[in-house]
């Protein structure tokens, strides 16, 4: 079980995110705009962020992972995005991301991702998804 | 489009070789069918990002039913994932709606907004490419603006296209403002950045589908068109001034009476003279 903080503006997504996390057993925390995710990640010391790229609030998913990240530098961050073409700008904004999703993508999908980020794995390879198409981006560590 | 025909194409001949320019579409503006096709390529790319949440949002939902149907006190979470497919397909629906619009001319269904959130919107959504181009946005939103008819989607979409385009106008640092007021019989909107400006030549092709000076990055030429369709659709009418290496801004009027006198083309019809550097009209 890991300490899950989802950083997603869209409220439909939010929630169907956090209940399937939920039911995997991981305790969920969502925060629906920018400043809650800061604040939220600064005050419950996620093990893993999920975080939109674009959020409202006049901050990004990137920023808010950048100011989580030199609190806590222990954190795994897994960003997602609709916008395939920010994929590569998501991965190199901040330390510390693990992966980044293009939208939409499989439930296996992320929960591999939540596995592999907690147990530390350093070898991603990347994915092929068949809902997302060949824009899946996963890293090795920041080391 | 829009019933009423507004604008004459004109080049305001006291700014003459003074290096600024205005540009008001012509009356003949209005897309042919196979144009508005050709339109929709960017404008798809442009919803692709809407669109992808809610699709994803139905995916989750329904795996998450899958794996949960069948075991104990499950029954009200797989109401809930099935809610959120509705849901979800329901927005998937209405977007592929408004694309659609732009290939059956169909009429815009617009109810009374507030420009000043559709512009927050706008910023928002724009905020994360500003920051990744070194821009600096600025919000100068008039709290008397009133209401005005529109959808406002569409209209979020224009501006978010206005304000991509000032970021990219940019070499390095650029300040762009988007301002409301209030003024007679309608709202403006204006969207002014101090980037490269565009040339005498640019500024009269700007409207021209496919015509673009960001091909080098990208650029597909339709979003000015297509802009321009959707506030011709409102009854609205958009200028542009610019001075080269100066800047540029963008001035869009939205009609608030359902049935909008002619625009006053005299008062709209400010220059941006060269001895003016700030270039506001």
């Amino acid at each position: 079980m890991a300490r899950i903080l989802i950083v997603e503006d869209d409220p439909f997504f939010a929630e169907i995110l956090a209940c399937m996390l939920g039911l995997e057993g991981h305790d969920v925390t969502v925060a629906n705009t920018a400043g809650d995710g800061v604040w939220l990640g600064l005050a419950k010391h996620p093990d893993v962020v999920v975080s939109d790229w674009f959020l409202r609030g006049g901050m990004h998913g990137g920023e808010v992972c950048r100011r989580i990240h030199a609190a806590w530098s222990d954190i795994k961050i897994i960003m997602m995005t609709g916008h395939h073409e920010l994929l590569s700008q998501a991965a190199e904004y901040c330390e510390g991301v693990e992966a980044v999703l293009a939208k939409p993508f499989h439930k296996e999908e992320i929960l591999e991702m939540i596995c592999r980020a907690l147990s530390g794995d350093a070898a991603f390879s990347p994915m092929h998804s068949p809902a997302a198409g060949p824009y899946h981006v996963s890293l090795d560590p920041v080391s | 489009m829009g019933q009423a025909t507004l604008f004459k194409l004109r080049m305001d001949d006291s700014d003459a070789g003074r290096g600024s320019h205005t540009h008001v579409p012509a009356e003949s503006d209005s897309l042919q069918k196979n144009e508005r096709l050709a339109c929709i390529g960017l404008l798809t790319a442009a919803i692709a990002h809407d669109i992808n949440n809610p699709i994803g949002s139905a995916l989750l939902a329904a795996e998450t039913a899958l794996a949960i149907k069948g075991t104990a006190g499950s029954a009200e979470q797989l109401a809930a994932c099935l809610t959120n497919i509705v849901a979800s397909l329901d927005r998937c629906g209405r977007i592929v709606k408004t694309l659609m619009r732009y290939t059956r001319e169909e009429p815009v269904e617009k109810q009374a907004c507030s420009i000043n959130d559709v512009v927050e919107q706008a910023m928002d959504i724009s905020r994360p490419y500003g920051d990744a181009h070194g821009a600096d946005l600025r919000l100068d939103l008039d709290p008397e603006a009133p209401l005005a008819p529109m959808s406002p989607l569409e209209i979020e979409l224009v501006l978010v296209n206005l304000i991509r385009n000032a970021i990219e106008a940019g070499d390095g640092r650029v300040v762009i403002s988007v301002g409301t007021s209030a003024i007679e019989d309608g709202v403006r909107v204006v969207v002014r950045d101090n980037g490269r400006g565009m040339t005498e030549e640019q500024l009269a092709h700007v409207f021209d589908p496919l015509f673009t000076t960001r091909r080098r990055v990208g650029g597909s030429g339709l979003g000015m068109s297509i802009a321009l369709g959707i506030v011709q659709s409102h009854d609205g009418w958009m200028r542009i001034q610019s001075e080269e290496g100066k800047g540029t801004a963008v001035t869009i009027d939205l009609p608030v009476a359902a049935n909008p006198t002619e625009p006053d083309t005299a008062n709209g019809g400010r220059n941006c003279h060269g001895s003016n550097p700030d270039c506001r009209g």
